[in-house]
Formats: structure tokens, C-alpha cells, sequence
């Protein structure tokens, strides 16, 4: 695989190659190593050991602007990204929108972001791998016998890339990955009549860019097992209006998907809830979110982003109000702002934490839905209306009376945004949106 | 560019064989896939992508053990060296070469292109997308953005096994979408529509014109501008014609894909030959309906595809299997093994499935509906293989009231049991429709896929609609 400092010289000598035929010319360049060993009942199922590079390159004439991307990065392979969009380019037309970024916002941001674990990458050999995910999967079969495993996973990767654009700037970048989980299925007796085969399937999985920061095989075996044996016997909750809780999985989903709706590229092109929305009250005082590109070891993590624009950190939502829009050089053009680094959308997506467990979210509630999954497309950012299949748990005076699933939960982001009355402390580092569980004062259930 | 085909032969086939020391079987799937996209934005062409994507994946099979690696290359060397990674798990096993010979396996005649994507010049594809924007802003002053996408993809592929067999084929696809808003003072409300074909050009001819897919998603758009709230409850739903086969492919498809039933996830696991439907449900998987999305000459594992009867007048026939599935659970191979691309090993994987034709017109289907739902376009549908829950989730979607089609209705996801809601299918129309739209099934690796249905009623599945009371 290509070094940081190769991938940097390969961008740098293709924006050369093109660079006399257009006004601005930027190449994004990355290149992958993943190894997965994936075992079911003892034995190894699937392995997978495989190298890929990818090249991108956009270039501007005139307000013009073409883009060809490929794997072949040998010299003849340059050339016929070249040429693309060399013949591509003739047919666009201007944008009256286009800008070329402002020399002095490219860069990299002077900050340490830990983002590799070479040590820790050199150790996950296959056999490694494999004796991990026998040992996972044991564990947590072996806690009730009435699972049945759905395959343990254990993987590890590492990416090197590089920025180079018309400026004479060029700049590398590296990581590493590492991750593991399970999944179980258990039969299912209960459930009506016309239901038959009915089976619950769960799992767990942890993910971090040092190897000694994943969640130890113990606890993923027995958050695996917990999750799935505590499906069993669900049934429909009563149509109705409940408080709902999210936890942290189901939490991280819903933020997720308001980073879309105020990211530039969604709002200039009128498909958010959130137009010009900025400096108003959009949710409960309790919630605050900011964008943190430098998260020592986080997910998302980065110095500078798709347009090479120098990485920074700021407030998303403070106490309820809107304080920023996620914006790239050309979104933030079409919107009259300025870039903050987030071409390509956000790094790390960090809800401000709260305090207490779910446990104390599910003990403050007096009738509610605990939603531990969510299906289906029906977050529309575009609308702001919510709507989607949900699993969990019906809560009555603080206890959880029993499992519940095949129901749907509803309402608008903005009524959920306001209705937040609860945020708890427990958001997970594995992903690049850190959102732990929250409680929203009233939605629309339909069950039974 | 590729001028000859991809350049790897039987021989260097031969080679990358012989140096396999363990497991049972192994293929090469080498891919040359070029695609070519246009994006109209604000009234503009705003920006042509093409992008390239070459390489060979190579799996070493070892019983039910898979390894797999693959190279952004042709080369030999490169096949070679993948694998031998993708032997690294096979522990045993005698592997043997029959690559002398040779079975040359010739695809299906499903697809072909009468206006070659490669050759046609952006500037036509240009054009094309142009028409599209031109029916949709046509369609109404209120329509005041819209998007278009088209990409054109050819890819080349290339397979060899350790049997000695070997084909190629060359699978066109042309997507379009197209998005459009529609604002009423505050209200912004959007509409979808688009085409999904194997086929070159000529889908705009003989499938549909560029206007009229542009229309469509005015036509929703502003239809859901004067959408209410959805009711929330369980209700009779009726589906229309074509789009609401994602029911089908949610409620029952995954839970039929063989690696589901092999391992004891899918809650039709050991049903073959039970009532698990209404007798009104005969439900297909067809890999050669020809130029649909889910359309194969042979699956990427050689396999000729072909018509499936999954389920028949209600009862459990067969699953969707790959070879592995196939022959583990004893079953004869179905031509389901798909991938993503050369860098993913295939598994069972869906083409085109859809209900067959019942006997009900649609409009006494909804004429005997006191009050209930129905259900025109779709955003799109999950669903949990293990419960058989599976949500779908309508773009477009109307109240019926005493036996009448009234309002149109937004926000609303439905859910219900695979298992549990194909029993509640009381009536089937006589209307089947494939769709022609742009369905992409995700199963940690996306393919195109075909989906279609007649119209149906479900007596009583559960709506989740925001309008609590109503």
C-alpha cells in the first residue's frame, strides 16, 4: 500500500499534469488495507484481505466544472482521468455560483488527532483475527443455549490519502480502524397465531482507531446477548401518545440526520427543514451539538476537508438556538457565508452530554416507549417529517413492563427537537456522531 | 479504455489456479466498469463525472469456508498474489484444477443496447436530462427546483472457475432520477420519479419519454401539497400496481435469500411446502425478464439465472440460493449469487420479485373499503429478517373513505409481519405492473434490482401516520 507522503506526491504531480489546461484543478487521493475474518459456530465463515485506491479529480474553467474518478494511478491511468475531463468539461455549463476557494482557508489545521495505531494493526494477523472472533462468539453463546450464532466479526484497516490542488498545496493523511462485533438469533415461541418462525436478532459491535480502546469481547458478548434475549415475547404497544426515549443507537440516527439538514449542501438546494434558520430557536435550551474536527482518536477526525479547506471547531446548536450550517466552499458561496471546513459534510457530530444513565432516563418516566431500534426511510430532512418502524421497550412508573416491537413512531424533527426534556451522559466514541439517549416529551405511536 | 475485451485469458486463468494449494473450489471475477453521469442543478448542467472501476476478485472456498481478496489489476501477478490471501483460512481440502477443456458458459439473452451508452457523446446524455427538467418545469409554475441525475453504466465481466467453466458478458444499466419541489407559500412539498433499465438509449423511446418521467415528480410533488396528516392505526391498506412490490421484496424476499435460512435467522427457516400465505400469493424471483434492472444472463457465479416460484398460492416452494447456500442446504441452484463489484464475493441476492396476477379489478378492490389507506409511490422499505418485521415507507399516498380514493396523506411509514400480513392478502388484482424505477436493494452490498406487483389489499396492517384520534 502507498505511503502517506507517496499519495501526497502522486496528488501533487496530477494536479500538474492538469493544472495548465484549467483555472483550478484539486485531486483527492486515498488508498485502503482491510483485513475481516468473519466465524459462525466455531468455524471460519468468510475472510477477506484486500488492498484499493481511489483517485478523484475535479477541475473549474470558466465557472465549468468536470470530475473523473478511478483506481489506476500508474501514469496512463493519469492521463486518462485527464482526458476525461478534458472532453467531459465541454458540455457543462457555467455556474454563475462557482467560486475558486480563497488561497489563504486551504491548509491543514495545526492540531494531533492520534489517528493511527500502527502497532495495533500489525498484530491483527489473520489467525489473530480468527482467534478473537472464536473467542466472541463462545463467550456469548455460551451465556444462554438457546442462541444461535449469526457470525462474529473481527476487522482491521488502515487508509493513507492525500489533498493537492492548483495552489501548490498538497498535504497527506492516515489512519487506522479497528472493530469487532456479533450477531445472535433466538427463537421466538411467543407471539399470535399467524406469526410462526418468528425469531429475534441482535447484536453488538465496537469500533475505534486504536485497538486498545475497543470494548473488551466480554462486554460485547454480553451487550450482544442482552439485546437480543430481551426481544423475546414482544408485542404491539397500544396506539397512542407516549414519551419516548432513545437510546444511544436510535439517538445517534436521529442526530445523524440533522447534521444533514444543516449541512450546505442539502440547504442551497432547498431540501432541508432548516433553511435559513440560523440565530433562531430550533430545539429544547437543553440541547447543545458542536462540530469538533480534533477529537484525539475520533472517527471522524480530519485536518482539512474535501475542498481542502483547514479543519475547525465550532457550535452547531447552543442551548436550543442554530448557531451554524456544516458549510464547503460552494454551499457556503450559494448561501452568503463563510466555509468552516465541512465539504463533504461533518467530522465529528457531538451532542453536548447530559447527565445520568439510560437507567435513570427509563426510572424518570412514567409512561413511555424506550426505542432501542429503528427502520425504514421515513426521516425525511427535506420536510422535517419523521416517521419510522420502531422496536423497544413499554415503560410504566419508572419499569419496564415488557418488550414491544412492530409499531411506528411519529411526528416532525422540529417537535421532536423542541420536546427534548432529558439527555443522559452516555454517548459512544465508536462513531463520528456522538449522541448518547434522549427523551422526547410526547410522539405519535401506532401499535395495536 | 478498453478496446478488446478484458485482457486475461484462460491461461493466466490456468496459472492463478495451479498456485492454490488448499480448499475445494475457486472463481475469478474480473470487472471493467465504466460510468458516465450528468447532474442538472438550478436550471443548468452543472457538473459530468465518469468514473472507472477495474479489477479482479478472486475466493478460495474450503466447504462452508470462504476467502477472498481482490487486485485493482489485470495482471496476472497481481491475480496471483490475491490469491494467495484468499486461501489464507481454507484449512484442508484437495483443491483441484479441471481448467484444461473448458466450458465456455454463454449468457442469457436478456438485454441489449440498440444506442450504445460508450459510444454516445456526453452532449446527448446532456440533452436527455435537459428533456426530463423541461416536463417537470412544464408541468407547473409552482415546481421551482429540480433536480436531475443520469448515469449510464456498462460493465464488462469476466468469470473463471475452478471447473474449468468461463463466460463473459456485458450488462448495461441506465439511471435516472429526478427530483422536484413545489412551494406554496411555506409548504414544500417533493416528488420523485426515474428509470432504471438494462438497456442502452433507447429506454427513452420504448420505455418512457424524458418529459414524462419529469411530469411524474411534478405531479407528486404538488399532489402532496395538499397532503394532510396520515391517520395512525391499524387499517386495510391497498397497494397499487408496480412500485408496491417493495412489499414483496421487504416482506418476504430477504427472509427467502438462502444464507438466512442456512443460518437459522430467517423465521421461514424449515417452512418448505407450509401454507405461509394467503392462497391468493404466488410470489417469483426472475433473473430474465427482459431489460428489467434485476435482470442476468448468468449470476456472477456463472450460473444461468431463471423464473423462481418462491412461494405458490400461498405455500413455501424454494429460497433464493449462491452456490455455497446451494449446496450446503442440498437445494438446485437458483442463479442468485450477485456482488457489488470484483472487490465483494457474492451471496444470494434478490433480481427482479414480484406477486403474480390475481382476479380482482383494482377498482372493486377499493370500492369495498369502508376506510383505509392507499398506497401509489414508495421512498422505500426495510425489514427485520429474523421477526419478519418489515416497515415500507410511501412517497405518495391517498385515504380511502367508503369506497372512494379522497385525500392525499403524508408522513407516514407502514409496518407490519412478513409472515403474519401475506396471510391478510384478501384481494389481488388482475393489473400486474413491473416498475421500471430505480430500485437499489442494500445488503451490505447495493445491486440493482427489479421489484413488481398487481394490486393488492392487506385487511388490516398497522399505518404510522402522525394524526393520533383522527
Amino acid at each position: 500500500m502507498e505511503t502517506k507522503e507517496k499519495c501526497r506526491e502522486i496528488a501533487a504531480e496530477m494536479v500538474r499534469l492538469a493544472k495548465s489546461d484549467f483555472e483550478y484543478v484539486r485531486v483527492f487521493l486515498t488508498a485502503s488495507e482491510e483485513r475481516e475474518v468473519e466465524v459462525r459456530d466455531g468455524k471460519p465463515e468468510n475472510s477477506s484481505f484486500s488492498e484499493s485506491v481511489s483517485m478523484v479529480i475535479v477541475v473549474s474553467r470558466d465557472g465549468r466544472t468536470a470530475s473523473a474518478s478511478g483506481s489506476d494511478i500508474s501514469p496512463d491511468g493519469r492521463k486518462f482521468l485527464v482526458s476525461s475531463v478534458q472532453e467531459l468539461i465541454k458540455v457543462v455549463e457555467p455556474d454563475p455560483w462557482y467560486i475558486i476557494p480563497e488561497k489563504e482557508m486551504i491548509g491543514s489545521a495545526g492540531k494531533k488527532l492520534d489517528p493511527v495505531d500502527y502497532e495495533g494493526y500489525e498484530s491483527r494477523t489473520v489467525e489473530q483475527l480468527l482467534e478473537e472472533a472464536m473467542d466472541l462468539e463462545k463467550r456469548a453463546v455460551s451465556i444462554d443455549k438457546r442462541l444461535i450464532s449469526g457470525g462474529a466479526t473481527v476487522s482491521a484497516s488502515r487508509l493513507t490519502g492525500a489533498f493537492a490542488c492548483s495552489f501548490d498545496f498538497s498535504e497527506g493523511f492516515e489512519g487506522t480502524d479497528f472493530s469487532m462485533g456479533i450477531s445472535l438469533t433466538v427463537d421466538d415461541e411467543a407471539g399470535d397465531s399467524t406469526n410462526v418462525g418468528r425469531k429475534q436478532r441482535n447484536g453488538w459491535s465496537t469500533t475505534a482507531v486504536h485497538l486498545h480502546d475497543l470494548e473488551s469481547r466480554v462486554d460485547v458478548a454480553r451487550k450482544a446477548v442482552s439485546r437480543t434475549l430481551g426481544q423475546l415475547g414482544s408485542r404491539k404497544p397500544p396506539t397512542g401518545e407516549f414519551e419516548i426515549i432513545f437510546d444511544s443507537t436510535s439517538s445517534r440516527s436521529f442526530f445523524a440526520a440533522l447534521s444533514q439538514a444543516v449541512s450546505g449542501t442539502n440547504l442551497y438546494r432547498g431540501e432541508s427543514f432548516l433553511l435559513d434558520a440560523v440565530g433562531e430557536s430550533i430545539a429544547s435550551n437543553l440541547l447543545s451539538i458542536r462540530e469538533d474536527p480534533f477529537l484525539p482518536r475520533g472517527i471522524g477526525s480530519r485536518l482539512f476537508d474535501l475542498d481542502g479547506v483547514r479543519a475547525m471547531s465550532f457550535p452547531v446548536v447552543e442551548r436550543g438556538v442554530l448557531k451554524n450550517y456544516l458549510l464547503g466552499v460552494y454551499a457556503a458561496h450559494r448561501l452568503g457565508m463563510k466555509p468552516n471546513g465541512c465539504a463533504g459534510g461533518s467530522s465529528n457530530f457531538v451532542v453536548e452530554p447530559g447527565n445520568g444513565s439510560l437507567d435513570d432516563l427509563v426510572r424518570e418516566t412514567s409512561r413511555g416507549i424506550l426505542v432501542t431500534g429503528l427502520m425504514g426511510q421515513g426521516a425525511d430532512i427535506r420536510t422535517g417529517d419523521y416517521s419510522r418502524g420502531a422496536e423497544g421497550f413499554l415503560i410504566e412508573n419508572g419499569e419496564i413492563l415488557y418488550p414491544v416491537s412492530e409499531f411506528t413512531i411519529s411526528g416532525t424533527f422540529s417537535e421532536m427537537l423542541k420536546g427534548i426534556d432529558r439527555i443522559a451522559a452516555d454517548a459512544r466514541p465508536d462513531f463520528s456522531v456522538l449522541a448518547p439517549a434522549v427523551r422526547f416529551r410526547k410522539m405519535v405511536v401506532a401499535g395495536s | 479504455m478498453l478496446k478488446n475485451g478484458i485482457p486475461f485469458s484462460r491461461e493466466d486463468a490456468a496459472r492463478v489456479f495451479s498456485g492454490i494449494r488448499k480448499g475445494t473450489f475457486s472463481d475469478i471475477f474480473l470487472q471493467y466498469r465504466v460510468s458516465t453521469s450528468v447532474r442538472i442543478e438550478d436550471g443548468i448542467l452543472k457538473s459530468s463525472t465518469r468514473s472507472v472501476s477495474a479489477g479482479a476478485g478472486i475466493r478460495v472456498v474450503d466447504g462452508e469456508s470462504t476467502g477472498y481478496s481482490f487486485c485493482e489489476s489485470f495482471e496476472p501477478g497481481d491475480v496471483v498474489r490475491a490469491a494467495g490471501f484468499a486461501q489464507a483460512i481454507a484449512a484442508s481440502g484437495k483443491f483441484g484444477v479441471q481448467a484444461a477443456g473448458g466450458r465456455r458458459i454463454f449468457p442469457g439473452n436478456y438485454y441489449s443496447q440498440k444506442i450504445p451508452l460508450i459510444k454516445t457523446a456526453v452532449d446527448e446524455r446532456a440533452k436527455l436530462a435537459r428533456r426530463v427538467l423541461d416536463g417537470a418545469k412544464g408541468f407547473s409554475p409552482l415546481i421551482d427546483r429540480v433536480t436531475v441525475n443520469m448515469t449510464d453504466t456498462e460493465d464488462q465481466i469476466l468469470i473463471f472457475n475452478s471447473l474449468g467453466e468461463w463466460g463473459m458478458d456485458v450488462r448495461p444499466m441506465v439511471t435516472l432520477s429526478v427530483s422536484a419541489r413545489a412551494s406554496r407559500g411555506e409548504n414544500f412539498q417533493f416528488g420523485r420519479s426515474g428509470i432504471g433499465m438494462r438497456m442502452g438509449f433507447e429506454v427513452f423511446d420504448r420505455v418512457e419519454s424524458p418529459e414524462s418521467i419529469g411530469r411524474k415528480a411534478a405531479k407528486q410533488a404538488l399532489t402532496m401539497l395538499d397532503a394532510r396528516p396520515a391517520p395512525a392505526g391499524a387499517m386495510p391498506v391497498v397497494l397499487a400496481a408496480g412500485e408496491s412490490g417493495v412489499l414483496i421484496h421487504e416482506s418476504v424476499g430477504h427472509p427467502l435469500e438462502a444464507d438466512f435460512i442456512w443460518k437459522k435467522a430467517s423465521a421461514y427457516t424449515g417452512r418448505v411446502g407450509e401454507q405461509v400465505a394467503s392462497p391468493l400469493c404466488t410470489v417469483v424471483d426472475d433473473g430474465t425478464i427482459p431489460s428489467n434492472r434485476g435482470a442476468l444472463g448468468f449470476d456472477d457465479e456463472l450460473t444461468p439465472t431463471k423464473r423462481s416460484v418462491l412461494i405458490e398460492n400461498g405455500i413455501l416452494k424454494g429460497f433464493m440460493n449462491d452456490r455455497i447456500t446451494a449446496e450446503t442446504l442440498k437445494l438446485e441452484r437458483s442463479g442468485n449469487g450477485r456482488r457489488e463489484s470484483f472487490q465483494d464475493p457474492p451471496i444470494p441476492r434478490m433480481r427482479a420479485t414480484f406477486m403474480s396476477e390475481g382476479k380482482s379489478s383494482p377498482e372493486e378492490i377499493i370500492s369495498e373499503v369502508k376506510r383505509g389507506v392507499y398506497c401509489v409511490a414508495f421512498a422505500g422499505g426495510q425489514v427485520n429478517i429474523a421477526s419478519g418485521d418489515f416497515v415500507f415507507v410511501p412517497s405518495e399516498a391517498y385515504l380511502i373513505e367508503n369506497g372512494r380514493i379522497t385525500a392525499p396523506i403524508k408522513n407516514l411509514t407502514l409496518i407490519g409481519n412478513g409472515p403474519d400480513a401475506l396471510t391478510r392478502v384478501d384481494r389481488v388484482g388482475n393489473d400486474f405492473k413491473l416498475s421500471t424505477g430505480t430500485w437499489i436493494c442494500g445488503k451490505g452490498q447495493s445491486v440493482p434490482v427489479g421489484i413488481g406487483l398487481p394490486t393488492v389489499r392487506i385487511s388490516r396492517l398497522t399505518v404510522g401516520g402522525a394524526a393520533n384520534g383522527d
